[in-house]
C-alpha cells in the first residue's frame, strides 16, 4: 500500500536542520549575497562559516580547510567559474564523496547541466532561495549521502566487488533514491571491467527513460568493450539530441580516432570548443590531434589556449609549453617558441624535471634555428640539472640524458641507452611513445619506428621462449634461461616477474629450496621497485608467501 | 552570418536576464530579511511586504520563462529528464511559495505517495508549476491543494483551490483520449503565455508514444480552479 504524506505546509513541523560542528564556505562575488546567505545559515549554527569571493580563493580556501557544506555560486566573474572550481577540488581530492557541494544558478541553465555530467554538485540551488529551501535541500543531502555512505565507502577503498553488493542491497529496498543508486552500480560494474554486464545494465536503466547520463555512460562502456561503431552510433545519436552535452563530444572524438577518422575527429572538438570554450582538457586534446593530422596552424591555436588558460587552473603542466614550442618551430617562428620556453621557466619554478623539459625542448629548437653554440648550452643544463638530481635510475632520467647526447651529437651512445630503455619498457606505451615522439622531433621517425619495433621484438621473442619452457615443465631450463634474461634486462619487470615465477612453480611442485626462495624474493623485489602496480605482482607475492609459510611449518 | 547574428541576440538575453535575475535575487532575499527581522521585533508591518516577495517572483518566473521560450522557438531548448522522487520534487516546490501564501492566509496541502517516483525533466516542471501556484495566490481564497498520483501510465499532478474557478474560455482539456479535447486559447497576456509554456513543457515530455498534456477545469474538491499536469 501507497504511504500518502498529507503535509500541510502552512504549520510547518520539520525537525530543524542542525549544522553545530559543521564547517560552511560560501562563494559568491557579490558582498550582500554571501552576507545574506550567510544570515541563513547561522540560523542552523554550523560551527564556522567561511567565505571566498573569486574561485582561485574558494579554490585555496577549500585545499586548507575541510568543509561539511561548500555553496558555490557558478557566475563568479571573469576568473573561475563554480564548475571549474569544483572540478578543482575533486581532481585534487580536497573534496570527496562525504562534501556536500551545492551549485548556486541565477537560471536553469541546461548548458551548465549537462556541461558538468562529468563533475557534478550535489544538487542545484536556484536564486533566490528562502531559508527553508535551504535548510530542505541540505537535510535531503545528507539524508542522501547516508543512504550512499557504506557503498562509497567500499569503492574509496577500492573494494568494488563489496560495494556492487551493498548497492544492490540498497536498490532493492530504497526507490527515492533509486537513479542515484542505479547511477552508482553502473559506475562500479564499469570500475570492476564488467562491460558487458554493465552495457546490460545500462540498456535497462535506458528502458525507464532515455536519461542522457545513462546514455553516456552507455557509450562509455561500448567504448571500452571496444566496440567502436556501435559507441559512435551512441554518441553521434546522444548529440543529436543533447547538443550541449560536452563530454559526449569528447567520446565521440575519442571513438573517431580509434576508427582512424582523426580529421573527422579534430572537427568534433572544434564544434565542441566552440560550444564551450573553457575546458582546457579539451583544447590540450585538440591540439595533439591537430599535431597527429599536421594541421599546425590549429595545433597551435589550440596550444596558445591552453597556455593561456592553464595559468589559472590545476590542469597546467609543462607539456603544454613543449608542446606549443615545438609547433612554433615547425611553423618557422623559433624565436617565439624561446619566448614561450622562457615564460615556462616562471611558470615551474623549483620545479627539476619541468626545467629538464623546458632546456631539452629549447636546444631542439635552437637545433632547428642552426644555433650551435645556444643548443649545446642547453643540453649542457640538461645534463646538469639531471645530474644534481637524486633519481639516476629511472627511465626517465636515462632517457632525457640519451636525448641531450643525442641533440649534442653523440648519437651511437644516445642510441645504445634508448634501446636499452626500450628492452627495459617493452611494455610501457607512454615510454614508447615518449621515444618515437623525440625520432619524431629529430625528424628521424622511420629510424624511431624501426628501432623501437626491433628492440621490442627482441624481448617478446625471449620472454616468450621462457614462457614455453615453463609451459612445457621444463622448469630447470626455464629457470637458468630467466635467470641469464633478467641479468642482461635487470630493469624488465616482465622477464623479472617470470624468473620468480619460473622458481616459484619449480618449488610449487618439486618442494620448497632455500636459494631458488632468495632469489625470486631478489626479483619479486626488483619488480616491486620498478612498477608497485604491476598487473601480476600481487598474485605472484601472494604464491611467494604461500612457500614462505610452507618452510616455516 | 545569419547564425552568428542569432548566437549573438541568444547570448545578450542569456546575459541580461542573468544580471537581472541577479539584482532580482538580492532584493527578494533583502526583503525576506527585513520580513524575518520584523517579525522578530513584533512589528506588523512586514506583511506589506509580501506582496513585493510575490511581484518580484513573478518577475524572476517570467524571465526564466522567456528565456525557455526563447530557446525552444530556436530549437536550442534541450530535455533533461531524469528519476525524481516526486513527493521531494512538489516539497521543493512549495516550500518555495509556501510563505507568501501563508501571508495572504492560504492554507497549501500536498498528497503525494511517499514512494512515488518518476521520470521528467525537474527544471522545467517546476517552472509551470510555480507559474501556477502564483495564479493561485492571486485568485483561490483560502485553500490550495497539490495532489499526485499515478493514473493510466501518466503522472498527474493536480492543482486545485477554491477561487471562483477558470472563466469559460480557459478551460482546456488536451487528454488526446478524452476525444473532446480543445486546444489551448493563447489569450494575450501574461496567463496565455503561462499556458502556452505548461502546454510547451508538457509536449516535451514523450515516453513510449504517448505525450503529456495539460487539463484546465472547474470543480474539483474545493469547487475552484483545477490545473492538471499529465507527464508520460
Amino acid at each position: 500500500m501507497a504511504i500518502i504524506t498529507s503535509r500541510n505546509f502552512t504549520n510547518k513541523s520539520t525537525s530543524i536542520l542542525d549544522l553545530r560542528g559543521k564547517k560552511v564556505l560560501i562563494v559568491d562575488d557579490f558582498f550582500n549575497f554571501r552576507l545574506n546567505v550567510r544570515n541563513m545559515i547561522s540560523f542552523f549554527r554550523p560551527k564556522d562559516i567561511d567565505e571566498a569571493a573569486t574561485g582561485d580563493d574558494a579554490v585555496d580556501k577549500i585545499s586548507r580547510n575541510k568543509y561539511d557544506i561548500i555553496l558555490c555560486d557558478y557566475n563568479l566573474g571573469t576568473g573561475k567559474d563554480g564548475q571549474q572550481v569544483l572540478e578543482e577540488a575533486k581532481f585534487n581530492n580536497y573534496i570527496n564523496y562525504a562534501t556536500i557541494f551545492m551549485m548556486v544558478t541565477a537560471e536553469n541553465t541546461m548548458e551548465m547541466f549537462l556541461g558538468a555530467l562529468e563533475y557534478e554538485p550535489d544538487d542545484y540551488l536556484m536564486k533566490p532561495f528562502t531559508r527553508d529551501t535551504l535548510e530542505k535541500k541540505i537535510n535531503g543531502l545528507i539524508a542522501k549521502k547516508e543512504v550512499r555512505k557504506a557503498v562509497d565507502q567500499a569503492v574509496a577503498a577500492g573494494e568494488y566487488e563489496k560495494a556492487l553488493g551493498l548497492c544492490n542491497e540498497l536498490i532493492d529496498n530504497n526507490s527515492k533514491h533509486l537513479v542515484e543508486l542505479m547511477r552508482l552500480k553502473g559506475e562500479i560494474l564499469t570500475k570492476l571491467g564488467d562491460y558487458g554486464q554493465a552495457v546490460s545494465f545500462y540498456k535497462e536503466v535506458i528502458n525507464m527513460g532515455r536519461f542522457p547520463w545513462a546514455v553516456l555512460a552507455l557509450g562509455k562502456v561500448t567504448y571500452l568493450s571496444e566496440n567502436y561503431d556501435e559507441a559512435l552510433r551512441i554518441f553521434s545519436d546522444l548529440i543529436k539530441s543533447n547538443d550541449k552535452l560536452m563530454p559526449a563530444y569528447d567520446w565521440l572524438a575519442k571513438t573517431l580516432q580509434k576508427l582512424n577518422k582523426n580529421r573527422e575527429a579534430q572537427q568534433i572538438l572544434v564544434n565542441a570548443i566552440a560550444i564551450s570554450p573553457k575546458a582546457i582538457q579539451r583544447q590540450k586534446e585538440l591540439g595533439d590531434l591537430a599535431c597527429r593530422n599536421e594541421d599546425l596552424v590549429m595545433a597551435e591555436k589550440a596550444f596558445k589556449t591552453v597556455v593561456k588558460q592553464g595559468k589559472n587552473s590545476c590542469f597546467k603542466s609543462p607539456t603544454d609549453y613543449t608542446k606549443l614550442a615545438k609547433v612554433l618551430t615547425e611553423r618557422e617562428a623559433g624565436e617565439e617558441g624561446l619566448l614561450v620556453l622562457k615564460d615556462a621557466n616562471k611558470e615551474f619554478v623549483n620545479d627539476p624535471k619541468a626545467a629538464v623539459q623546458f632546456a631539452l625542448t629549447e636546444s631542439l629548437v635552437y637545433k632547428k634555428l642552426n644555433r650551435v653554440e645556444d643548443a649545446k648550452r642547453a643540453t649542457d643544463k640538461v645534463m646538469s640539472i639531471l645530474n644534481s638530481g637524486s633519481d639516476k635510475t629511472s627511465a626517465g632520467f636515462e632517457l632525457d640524458m640519451a636525448k641531450a647526447l643525442f641533440i649534442q651529437g653523440h648519437g651511437d651512445e644516445a642510441r645504445e641507452i634508448i634501446r636499452r630503455v626500450i628492452q627495459s619498457n617493452h611494455e610501457e606505451d607512454d615510454v614508447l611513445e615518449n621515444i618515437q615522439m623525440f625520432f619524431k622531433d629529430l625528424e628521424l621517425e622511420d629510424e624511431g619506428h624501426k628501432m623501437i619495433d626491433e628492440a621490442v621484438e627482441e624481448v617478446v621473442v625471449l620472454n616468450n621462449e621462457g614462457v614455453r619452457l615453463v609451459k612445457e615443465g621444463e622448469l630447470v631450463k626455464a629457470i637458468d634461461y630467466f635467470r641469464n634474461a633478467a641479468k642482461r634486462l635487470d630493469q624488465n619487470k616482465v622477464i623479472n616477474a617470470n624468473a620468480a615465477n619460473s622458481m616459484i612453480v619449480f618449488m610449487n611442485k618439486n618442494g620448497v629450496r632455500k636459494e631458488y626462495l632468495e632469489e625470486a624474493k631478489k626479483y619479486l623485489d626488483r619488480v616491486t621497485e620498478i612498477d608497485p602496480e604491476y598487473r601480476d605482482l600481487t598474485a605472484l607475492l601472494l604464491l611467494y608467501k604461500q612457500l614462505l609459510k610452507g618452510t616455516s611449518r | 552570418m545569419n547564425d552568428n547574428v542569432e548566437m549573438t541576440f541568444a547570448d545578450i538575453l542569456a546575459s541580461t536576464i542573468h544580471d537581472t535575475k541577479n539584482s532580482l535575487g538580492l532584493l527578494y532575499n533583502t526583503i525576506e530579511e527585513i520580513i524575518i527581522h520584523c517579525q522578530g521585533e513584533e512589528c506588523q508591518d512586514h506583511r506589506d511586504f509580501f506582496p513585493l516577495q510575490y511581484e518580484l517572483k513573478r518577475l524572476n518566473s517570467g524571465l526564466i520563462r522567456l528565456l525557455t521560450l526563447y530557446k525552444s522557438q530556436k530549437g536550442q531548448l534541450c530535455i533533461n529528464i531524469d528519476y525524481h522522487s516526486v513527493s521531494d520534487f512538489l516539497e521543493d516546490t512549495i516550500i518555495q511559495n509556501a510563505p507568501l501564501l501563508e501571508s495572504k492566509g492560504i492554507e497549501i496541502n500536498l498528497d503525494c505517495p511517499e514512494n512515488l517516483c518518476w521520470v521528467f525533466d525537474s527544471g522545467l516542471v517546476t517552472g509551470v508549476i510555480d507559474n501556477v501556484l502564483n495564479n493561485a495566490y492571486r485568485y483561490s481564497k483560502d485553500k490550495i491543494s497539490v495532489t499526485a498520483a499515478q493514473e493510466g501510465g501518466y503522472l498527474a499532478i493536480l492543482i486545485e483551490d477554491d477561487g471562483r474557478g477558470y472563466p469559460e474560455n480557459m478551460l482546456i482539456n488536451d487528454d488526446p483520449t478524452a476525444g473532446c479535447g480543445r486546444g489551448v486559447n493563447f489569450d494575450t497576456g501574461s496567463t496565455g503565455l503561462g499556458l502556452y509554456f505548461a502546454t510547451l513543457v508538457a509536449g516535451y515530455h514523450i515516453h513510449n508514444g504517448q505525450k503529456g498534456f495539460i487539463k484546465m477545469t472547474n470543480g474539483g474538491r474545493y469547487g475552484g480552479g483545477v490545473f492538471s499536469l499529465y507527464l508520460p
